[in-house]
């Protein structure tokens, strides 16, 4: 179990870290979520012991790591663009935390092959890694960071430098191999699907304060205010009359809300020819699965939704529209 | 046919605008070159080379060979040695007044050699601060001299490329379990080796090459090739046996630059890969015993300053400024024939003319190497162009010096008594860092630019001046107070050509050190200061410009 209490860490006049606290358990995957320059990667460094905390603790099992250097915590790092030591093979990258612990070459070399195998790149053991693709680089980080067994594995948006659909794929290999392998891990990162598809549970960050945290499906439903909701994707946020009459066409309980506002995702309205609200189209732009809609909604005011792509929609064009009340979040104002 | 004429018109050009820079090189470079080999190697107009044999056979051509590749190397370690530490000290950490050491490093590498044969002969002289070491007018002078000579080159070459590694690698290893050891020797070293091997070998050719600092600090007991060139040709008039060193220094210069050269395209390609991040940090306490030795390396560059300062201002009795009012006398010594301000004028002037025609001719020359041609023959040609500019870093500036004399004596370039040789011989010498200062900045120029400039309908030169003037502003100014510094300090060749009424101040302060007396002693230390002055007061406005390249290579 890792305890993080109450960390802070400062950069002179400036708090990059701001009381942050949180736990994870043996074998558990959470995710700081945050924009960049929110303090999360120096959150990640506090933790691996590469910044001095201002004040705080980070225990591990209980035992307090005030007094650990980096390289005894038994923890790995690994970056967005992998950091692989150039003048090194891939195995040996992969087998630097072997080696420094004196293993015997044959076990390395053992070790080595099947943690490529493991992460899809078996027979790239003699490859340079300049001469390696950006998602094979990031695998072999991961393959090198393995290796170590760490005690947990810190992961500094390891995703973020791959075009989108290797980015998709890997998050979902990189989920398996973390639960396959059993390790614990934190991950920071401001990409919500890296978050959503690898983690556990979610954190969200802001200006180095952690304001919510919980499971990630529980973090992705119901944030805890508006600037998270807007941050996790809610484009729409609504109050008094509008936000009551949205909720009960998503057949959310209304009542009890009055002083709260409702956060509205684009995929929670969409045009169906016999839906409980009625609007005006003002503007459509097709995108790769759906046409996204610019609306004037009676008795709401202006939203975005979502139509199929076989609809044909002119601006001026009435539609009926359907509210999904899992896209509907309540926030506090 | 207009397109097609626009289109070839780049290629054409460039090649017109090679010729002045190549004609400089011809003329000033090669021939005297080349009149310094004929003499040797074709006495009476056939090939003789019965003397190579031996000459390289004389038990003190043995022993100077071994001398100056001995002390070259020792040089070369000790520098690492204590440039490493303070290359971390001004590169990794930050710490208030870090600009101001780092200018105070860079300073030796700019100052006139002979002054620093001054300062540490005022240093190591029995009367001076470390006098009871016994150091004076041993070969230890002369080690500590290329130490404090060369520092500046290790500490930015190896600093400037240990600022841009990325500190995230060193951090991986050290979450895998490395100790701080172990990051450095497995992480650390191998990304910083290119950089230290370039630095290695420019010091070395330095060291090896050192003409100034050896004939002020070991007079005629210690020799090195340049010295003994020198002695060959002044004293003994034995051409043959010079033109036989020269040779062998220039195959030796040509073989090091080329080392230099590769580690330095791998080293610029190695840097493009990185995301430059910068990771200085505050010192922590941990960094204390590498901040001893950086403290220390800053101590030894100081303390011959220092030296030379206080002792130009103290005769046997106590402070005076006496030294300095006997530098506007004419009359102040019977052995010179001009003031030393009136020799301060002459450098002055000659300095200016040199850098003038460095830096125009190093400019040309610069957006000619920074070229990329299309096909294999042009880019080799462009590389040998490159090369072939980067040699009167190396070869003797005495072999150019006494080639100047006994080549350019007559019709149809008759020089000998004319006023032009001095400043053609100083732009010279830095013609080639001019270059080096001014190429990377056009070569890290992204020639798509020029493309999106071409694109939009400007013309080849058009696209050129759009895109690669704005960023070349600072880089000349830089260069060209660079050029100007060495130029002032050059004593090499200008010891050959300056007229003995026209002399500089470096050719002065060494004609004063060789002849007895306080006031002579005296003036050579404070014409010394004054020029020390001079030189880092106009480097002090290079250093405010940042560029990168000054003293690195």
């Amino acid at each position: 179990m890792l305890t993080v209490e109450g960390v802070s860490v400062r950069f002179g006049d400036t708090v990059a870290v701001d009381d942050v606290s949180f736990e994870l358990a043996r074998g558990e995957v959470l995710a700081v979520l945050g924009p960049s320059g929110c303090g999360k990667s120096t959150l990640l460094r506090a933790v691996a012991g590469l910044e001095e905390l201002a004040s705080g603790s980070v225990l591990l099992e209980g035992r307090d790591l005030a007094d650990v250097p980096t390289h005894r915590r038994g923890f790995a790092l690994m970056f967005q663009d992998g950091q692989l030591f150039a003048q090194q093979s891939v195995a040996e990258n992969v087998g630097y935390a072997l080696r420094l612990r004196r293993m015997p070459a044959a076990k390395v070399r053992a070790r080595v092959a099947e943690l490529l195998e493991l992460v899809g790149l078996p027979a790239y053991g003699d490859r340079r890694p300049g001469t390696l693709s950006g998602g094979e680089q990031q695998r072999v980080a991961l393959a090198r960071a393995l290796a170590a067994e760490p005690r947990v594995l810190l992961l500094d948006e390891p995703l973020s430098a791959l075009d989108r659909s290797l980015r998709e794929r890997l998050a979902g290999d990189l989920r398996d191999i973390l639960v396959r392998t059993g390790t614990t891990a934190l991950l920071v990162t401001h990409d919500h699907d890296e978050a959503f598809t690898v983690a556990d549970r979610m954190g969200v960050m802001f200006d180095g304060r952690l304001v919510q945290q919980g499971p990630t499906l529980q973090v992705w439903r119901e944030p805890a205010d508006e600037r998270t909701a807007r941050f996790l994707g809610f484009h729409h946020v609504v109050t008094g009359e509008p936000a009551r009459r949205l909720l009960e066409a998503g057949g959310r309980e209304a009542d009890g809300v009055e002083g709260c506002a409702v956060a509205v995702r684009r995929s929670a309205v969409w045009v169906t020819d016999d839906g409980p609200l009625a609007g005006t189209v003002r503007d459509a732009v097709a995108v790769t699965d759906a046409v996204r809609l610019e609306l004037d909604v009676e008795g709401v005011g202006p939203l975005e939704a979502l139509a199929a792509q076989s609809a044909r929609l002119e601006p001026g064009a009435r539609v009926r529209l359907k509210v999904y009340g899992t896209g509907l979040a309540v926030v506090p104002r | 046919m207009s397109l097609l004429g626009r289109r070839a018109a780049p290629g054409w050009a460039l090649a017109a605008l090679a010729v002045l820079p190549l004609a400089f090189l011809a003329v000033f470079f090669l021939l005297p070159l080349g009149g310094m080999l004929a003499r040797g190697f074709l006495p009476d107009g056939t090939l003789d080379l019965s003397a190579v044999g031996e000459v390289l056979g004389r038990a003190r051509t043995g022993r100077v060979l071994a001398f100056t590749v001995g002390m070259a190397a020792a040089g070369t370690v000790l520098t690492l040695l204590l440039g490493m530490p303070l290359a971390y000290v001004l590169y990794r950490l930050t710490f208030p007044g870090r600009a101001l050491v780092r200018a105070v490093v860079v300073m030796p590498f700019v100052l006139p050699t002979v002054v620093v044969g001054v300062m540490f002969r005022s240093l190591l002289a029995p009367t001076g601060a470390l006098g009871v070491l016994g150091w004076d007018g041993s070969w230890v002078a002369i080690l500590l001299a290329y130490v404090f000579f060369n520092l500046a080159v290790v500490v930015r070459t190896v600093g400037g490329t240990w600022e841009g590694l990325d500190s995230r690698a060193e951090d991986s290893a050290r979450a895998l379990g490395a100790t701080p050891w172990q990051v450095f020797r497995t992480v650390t070293l191998p990304a910083l080796t290119p950089a230290m091997v370039s630095a290695a070998t420019l010091v070395f050719l330095f060291c090896s090459t050192a003409f100034g600092v050896v004939l002020t600090l070991g007079g005629l007991r210690y020799g090195t090739i340049e010295t003994e060139i020198y002695l060959l040709t002044t004293q003994f008039l034995d051409l043959q046996a010079a033109a036989v060193l020269s040779v062998l220094q220039l195959v030796a210069v040509v073989a090091m630059l080329a080392v230099a050269a590769r580690t330095r395209t791998r080293r610029e390609q190695a840097l493009r890969r990185g995301g430059a991040r910068s990771a200085a940090r505050r010192p922590r306490s941990h960094d204390i015993p590498l901040l001893s030795l950086a403290a220390l390396a800053v101590g030894f560059v100081l303390l011959p300053v220092g030296s030379l300062v206080w002792r130009s201002l103290h005769d046997g009795d106590g402070w005076t400024l006496r030294y300095y009012r006997l530098l506007g006398d004419p009359g102040a010594t019977p052995a010179l024939r001009v003031s030393v301000t009136d020799a301060l004028g002459n450098s002055l002037r000659t300095a200016i003319d040199a850098t003038v025609v460095a830096v125009v001719l190093g400019l040309i020359v610069a957006v000619l190497v920074s070229r990329r041609p299309s096909t294999r023959r042009g880019r080799r040609l462009v590389s040998a162009v490159d090369g072939a500019f980067m040699l009167p870093l190396g070869i003797s500036a005495v072999t150019i010096g006494f080639g100047f004399l006994i080549t350019l004596d007559r019709p149809p370039l008759d020089l000998r008594s004319s006023a032009v040789l001095v400043p053609i011989a100083q732009a010279m010498v830095a013609l080639p860092l001019v270059v080096r200062l001014v190429t990377p900045v056009l070569r890290g120029v992204d020639p798509r630019l020029r493309q999106a400039a071409s694109a939009l309908g400007a013309g080849p030169f058009r696209a050129a001046w759009t895109v690669e003037s704005p960023v070349l502003v600072r880089p000349l100014l830089a260069a060209t107070g660079f050029a100007f510094a060495v130029s002032l300090g050059e004593f090499g060749a200008t010891s050959f050509l300056a007229r003995p009424d026209r002399p500089t101040v470096p050719v002065l302060i060494f004609d004063l050190i060789g002849r007895p007396g306080a006031d002579n002693l005296g003036m050579a230390l404070a014409a010394s200061v004054v020029l020390s002055v001079v030189t880092v007061g106009v480097m002090g406005v290079v250093e405010r410009l940042r560029v990168a390249g000054v003293g690195a290579f």
